[in-house]
């Protein structure tokens, strides 16, 4: 007996629904209930959002698949723009039913909504779709927002503007409140949904065993898998992945014959440092899944691999550097400090009746704060030892600086007259700067004085 | 036609021979042309250039076969990356680790340093061998071309299938007669269609002829350059990431990302979603500094090319590098320069040539080319040192003096071929020890030894009294590495040296047999540190030391030491016969480039500078006698640009537009005003108002001033800093 009992789908298909979806049941059977049948006239805009990897195209798309309805996916960021989304669903819609002409492609232009529209309707008279529900799945579609502000509101009326048997659905991860457009918006059914919780995770994973174990053996494996990643990732194709990649070393001890498959204690003990390890390295993609598998295999090329982040020195030109480290001074120093920093004779300045009062907090809290080029090259010449002439080559090394995102430019406005400019680098960097070239920069930071 | 003869198949900005053909050559000018036309001395101009020419393109195939050669491990490693990658996306589908295994896009992070300008050649051969070795299909994408993904898809689909994709993409022109199929798709779609068609018909081809001169896979991958990974809008490249993700079944495209700075910009740019997609893996290409040693070794520390730089020149070369921008295509391009100033402004540079040819040369030379000879200062002071007989017939007639001049010549190049391997050789004793007193890189202490005599210096002093406490294992490993050098040196003078070294290593050898008795020595030298060790008063302790210290320096020295102080006797000896400056070699204007501030001029201008000065002191450039000021004065002859600039100077942030004014009309009519009285009405004369309105708005575009809407009347300074 089927769980889902619609007199109107056939038996058959709801079955293998229900071996294909895992612990979607109630999201499946509202929204079979509101499709109807066939011919029925649907609800003419349904939104659906959910995190990611919870299911939402996945569901959909074997739905309309199991129960062959006409349909149409397309994904919001693969078209960018409103004229490659309306030939994408124009196209498909043509080729849907004459499944021979597969290469056959949608010949005219559509640009604007108003030749969506009545090219749409031309293709549904073509394609003999008039007498069924015709389903148009817009996925990523909070990338609507970004388009012409007509595209979601008009999706949303779709059925009224052609008035035909057409329902739209919008996948997004974002909830419904945020797109609400201004003018013409329709309010669609919204649908959530929600995570997975563990054991739903674990049902679900434990599904995908491979063909040489037993299905507990895997199934305590995803166990303990749930048990070092459950904290950090619910994302289910990203667990997927990693249950695949370690895998492997799971298994090790049953392979060589060191363990039997029962063995649960000894193979926990085995997997569980190594997880640990691989939530460091491969789960942030500080090196890759390719070389995460060679070192397991025992590569000892790959044994002493350093992750992405380990790298993080730059090796810098010597006045670049000096360049950067004014920079940095420039923009978490007050300007009105620079006396007391740079010129011999500054007399003592006591720091709390000196400064007014916002000046007080920690400047490195606030976050780098915008300088003139003017400033930049005052400290500049006051912190390198010899004379530096202004040469072309100083002013080419900050627009260097700048394309290598270590300083960034404020408002280009006013590229001539007095550029200004932000240090986006780290404390940590700029020290790791100022000790290759002896400058000692923590003296110099008001922020520890 | 003629543009079209001149072409070169050469990819490579440059300069290029062309042989002169028998036609003459009418319309535009040449290269060549130029260069004459501009020559002080037009002796000899045609040959200086083309010789100028033959030695940069010689110069230049080294430095390309040499940045092969650099990168030649990196290459291999992405070579394997990319194949590896590539069998990875044809592995059987339905194995189970791959259908759970999310597909990741492979992705190589290329880190290339700060050096940008270097990325395009490194680039560029990267994708030449790409294309030769892996696969027909790899594209290239900087970020200036790429500012929304509509434009970066659309640069990727032209590259990738030619013109076929068309700039279909912008909705507005309606220029399509021939609807092309591709084009109602989605750019990836239809990439991954033609994809899929090109392999198929290669697929049937290969079966055809099933040898094996199809040297790409069955289905190569695509590869995407993506060459400044920095300067990519993060929403760009996360779109792009993730469309071909949606692909990445059918297409198996592969990334590189050229970062210039640290691998960490891949997760400040990339979200995690988005670099879950990918498969990254790190490539580090060689240093820059190494990148530079090499290129210098090559090109300057060989008798391969005559032309030589004075240290000074290359003090400059490796400044730029080493203060501004580590790049070594502009070093290269120094050094071009270098070339080609020195045979345009040297007229004798035309004997800047291999031997032989220069001898042939120096026969065929003009009268007027052997009173440049006479004219050169080294040449003078070996005429003053020479007897009087001597000195008359050297500065009166020519065919004696060629005669000298090739002696003096070949002595040149022999101290050449002299000089660089022992370079070499101290190279090799000063870059192990401690603090580097003579240098890390051959570089410095080539310019140490070009700059003055080397062994007056103390920085090498310093080395040798280190030198003479070197352990013997090190000695001898340095002395074998010697031996080594001089060995593939063709130097005839050297082949002494090379003899007295392998002796010493011989003597050293034996050494080894006689350990026993220095075994002996060295129990006497254990006897007091024991007593040492007893002492525990501090002023006993520093007592005994000095004795220790005392008997060691009046102690006999073993065999070992002597040795030791014998090679290092003789390596000083070697060092004065053979590294003294090239200033102290007659002739040497002929093969050195010295002329360090023309250089330093034209790389490494200043413009700033220069508009001060002219601003502030227009003599400099107007060469007008009656401008000329001794500072402070401003002329009312000058330039009313120059008057107002100088005013300004001496005003703060703010400058009224009245006072200016005023001060500008004191100025100008300083001189009027003795005869008139006219001023006294106080009336601003309406031309020189006009004049300084001029003057102030020239200021403006000049970038100096901007209207202010702070005070009226008023505009604010952008200059700092005064009289």
């Amino acid at each position: 007996m089927p769980f889902f009992e619609y007199p109107d789908y056939p038996e058959t298909h709801l079955l293998e629904l229900e071996k294909m979806v895992l612990c979607r049941e109630s999201q499946i059977s509202t929204l079979l209930s509101v499709f109807g049948e066939r011919e029925h006239f649907s609800f003419p805009s349904i939104f659906i959002y959910g995190h990611t990897a919870t299911g939402k195209t996945y569901v959909i798309k074997t739905l309309l698949k199991i129960f062959k309805l006409p349909h149409v996916i397309v994904n919001c960021i693969e078209c960018f723009t409103s004229r490659l989304l309306f030939e994408g669903i124009l196209s498909q819609l043509n080729s849907h039913c004459s499944t021979l002409e597969k290469e056959f492609y949608f010949r005219e232009h559509c640009d604007s909504f108003n030749d969506f529209v009545r090219l749409y309707k031309q293709v549904t008279l073509d394609q003999d779709l008039k007498n069924q529900t015709v389903y148009i799945v817009v996925d990523k579609a909070e990338h609507l927002r970004e388009m012409d502000v007509n595209l979601l509101a008009g999706f949303q009326r779709l059925q009224e503007l052609t008035d035909c048997n057409v329902t739209v659905l919008f996948l997004s991860e974002i909830v419904w409140e945020k797109f609400r457009p201004s003018t013409g918006s329709f309010e669609p059914l919204t649908l959530n949904f929600p995570n997975y919780n563990k054991g739903e995770l674990q049902r679900i994973l434990s599904c995908d065993h491979p063909p040489k174990y037993s299905d507990d053996f895997y199934s305590s494996y995803i166990n303990i898998l749930l048990g070092v990643f459950y904290i950090v990732c619910r994302d289910l194709k990203e667990l997927r992945h990693l249950a695949a990649l370690n895998f492997p070393k799971y298994c090790e001890p049953v392979v060589k014959g060191e363990a039997k498959e029962s063995d649960t204690h000894r193979l926990w003990k085995n997997i569980e440092p190594h997880l640990k390890k691989a939530m460091q390295t491969v789960y942030l993609r500080e090196i890759s899944s390719l070389q995460w598998e060679r070192m397991q295999q025992g590569d000892k090329e790959t044994g002493q691999l350093k992750g992405l982040s380990a790298q993080a020195h730059v090796e810098l030109p010597y006045y670049s550097k000096f360049l950067l480290i004014a920079a940095y001074l420039a923009s978490y120093n007050p300007a009105r400090t620079d006396k007391r920093f740079f010129l011999k004779h500054h007399g003592k300045i006591k720091k709390t009746n000196f400064l007014k009062k916002h000046e007080k907090t920690s400047n490195h809290l606030l976050g780098p704060k915008p300088f003139p080029l003017d400033r930049l090259l005052a400290i500049l010449y006051s912190i390198v030892d010899r004379r530096v002439a202004p040469t072309a080559n100083i002013f080419s090394q900050i627009t260097s600086l700048v394309t290598l995102q270590l300083l960034s430019l404020v408002g280009h406005d006013d590229q001539l007259d007095g550029p200004k400019y932000k240090c986006t680098v780290s404390l940590d960097f700029i020290r790791a700067v100022a000790r290759n070239v002896n400058f000692d920069i923590i003296k110099y930071l008001y922020d520890f004085l | 036609m003629d543009d079209t003869r001149c072409a070169t198949s050469s990819v490579s900005k440059g300069c290029f021979v062309f042989k002169p053909s028998n036609k003459k050559r009418k319309t535009s000018l040449t290269t060549a042309d130029y260069f004459n036309a501009g020559l002080k001395d037009v002796e000899d101009g045609s040959v200086r250039f083309e010789t100028s020419q033959s030695l940069w393109q010689e110069m230049k195939l080294e430095t390309e076969q040499l940045q092969e050669e650099l990168n030649k491990k990196l290459f291999d490693s992405l070579i394997e990356f990319l194949r590896k990658s590539q069998s990875e996306f044809q592995r059987e589908k339905n194995e189970w680790s791959c259908r759970t295994k999310s597909s990741e896009i492979p992705a190589a992070a290329l880190v290339l340093g700060v050096n940008v300008t270097d990325h395009d050649v490194t680039l560029k051969s990267l994708s030449e061998i790409l294309l030769a070795s892996v696969t027909p299909y790899v594209a290239s994408l900087q970020s200036k071309e790429c500012p929304g993904i509509k434009q970066l898809l659309q640069k990727l689909l032209v590259q990738l299938m030619g013109q076929v994709a068309d700039v279909e993409l912008d909705s507005d022109e309606e220029k399509q007669v021939q609807v092309s199929q591709r084009r109602k798709r989605c750019p990836m779609a239809s990439l991954c269609g033609w994809y899929h068609s090109i392999t198929k018909t290669n697929l049937t081809r290969s079966k055809k002829r099933t040898s094996s001169s199809f040297q790409h896979l069955l289905f190569p991958p695509v590869v995407v350059i993506l060459k400044d990974m920095e300067c990519f809008t993060p929403k760009v490249l996360q779109d792009f990431i993730t469309i071909s993700s949606l692909y990445s079944q059918e297409l198996p495209l592969i990334l590189l990302f050229g970062i210039a700075t640290s691998p960490m910009i891949i997760h400040r740019m990339l979200s995690h979603s988005v670099s879950s997609l990918l498969c990254i893996e790190l490539f580090q290409s060689v240093s820059c500094t190494q990148h530079l040693g090499t290129v210098i070794n090559k090109l300057l520390l060989t008798t391969q090319f005559p032309f030589r730089m004075s240290g000074k020149v290359l003090q400059v070369l490796t400044n730029i590098f080493l203060y501004h921008d580590f790049s070594v295509q502009n070093f290269i391009k120094g050094l071009q320069f270098s070339v080609v100033e020195h045979f345009y402004s040297q007229a004798l540079s035309v004997l800047c040539c291999h031997l032989s040819e220069a001898k042939k040369r120096l026969k065929s030379l003009s009268h007027n080319q052997c009173e440049n000879i006479r004219q050169l200062p080294s040449f003078m002071s070996y005429v003053d040192l020479q007897d009087s007989d001597s000195q008359i017939k050297l500065l009166t007639s020519d065919s004696f003096l060629k005669d000298e001049a090739k002696i003096l010549l070949e002595d040149l190049h022999a101290y050449h071929e002299n000089y660089i391997p022992v370079l070499k050789c101290l190279h090799e004793f000063t870059c192990c020890l401690p603090k580097y007193p003579l240098g890390k890189q051959i570089r410095e202490l080539h310019c140490a030894c070009m700059e003055k005599n080397v062994w007056e210096s103390e920085e090498y002093m310093s080395a040798f009294e280190l030198l003479r406490m070197l352990a013997k294992d090190e000695l001898m490993a340095t002395l074998q590495k010697c031996v080594e050098i001089l060995n593939s040196s063709s130097s005839k003078q050297l082949s002494n040296t090379l003899k007295k070294l392998e002796e010493f290593l011989a003597r050293f050898e034996c050494l080894e047999g006689s350990v026993s008795s220095e075994e002996h020595l060295k129990d006497g030298n254990t006897s007091p540190r024991k007593a040492l060790q007893k002492r525990t008063n501090l002023y006993h302790l520093q007592k005994t030391l000095l004795e220790l210290k005392e008997s060691r320096r009046s102690k006999k020295l073993n065999n070992f030491e002597a040795l030791r102080l014998e090679v290092v006797t003789f390596l000083d000896s070697l060092v004065r016969d053979y590294l003294v400056p090239p200033e102290t070699k007659t002739l040497h204007e002929i093969l050195y480039f010295s002329s360090a501030s023309t250089l330093r001029r034209h790389l490494n201008a200043a413009p700033r500078t220069a508009l001060h000065m002219a601003l502030n002191n227009p003599y400099c450039y107007l060469k007008n006698e009656v401008l000329k000021s001794d500072g402070g004065v401003i002329s009312n002859l000058a330039p009313d640009i120059c008057i107002a600039y100088r005013l300004h100077l001496e005003c703060g942030r703010l400058i009224n537009l009245y006072d200016w004014l005023e001060a500008f009309t004191t100025v100008v009519t300083a001189t009027e005003r003795t005869d008139s009285d006219s001023m006294a009405s106080r009336q601003v004369d309406e031309v020189i108002h006009a004049r300084f309105i001029r003057a102030v708005s020239e200021l403006e575009l000049l970038g100096f001033i901007k209207p202010t809407k702070l005070k009226t009347d008023h505009v604010a300074r952008l200059t700092w800093g005064g009289c």
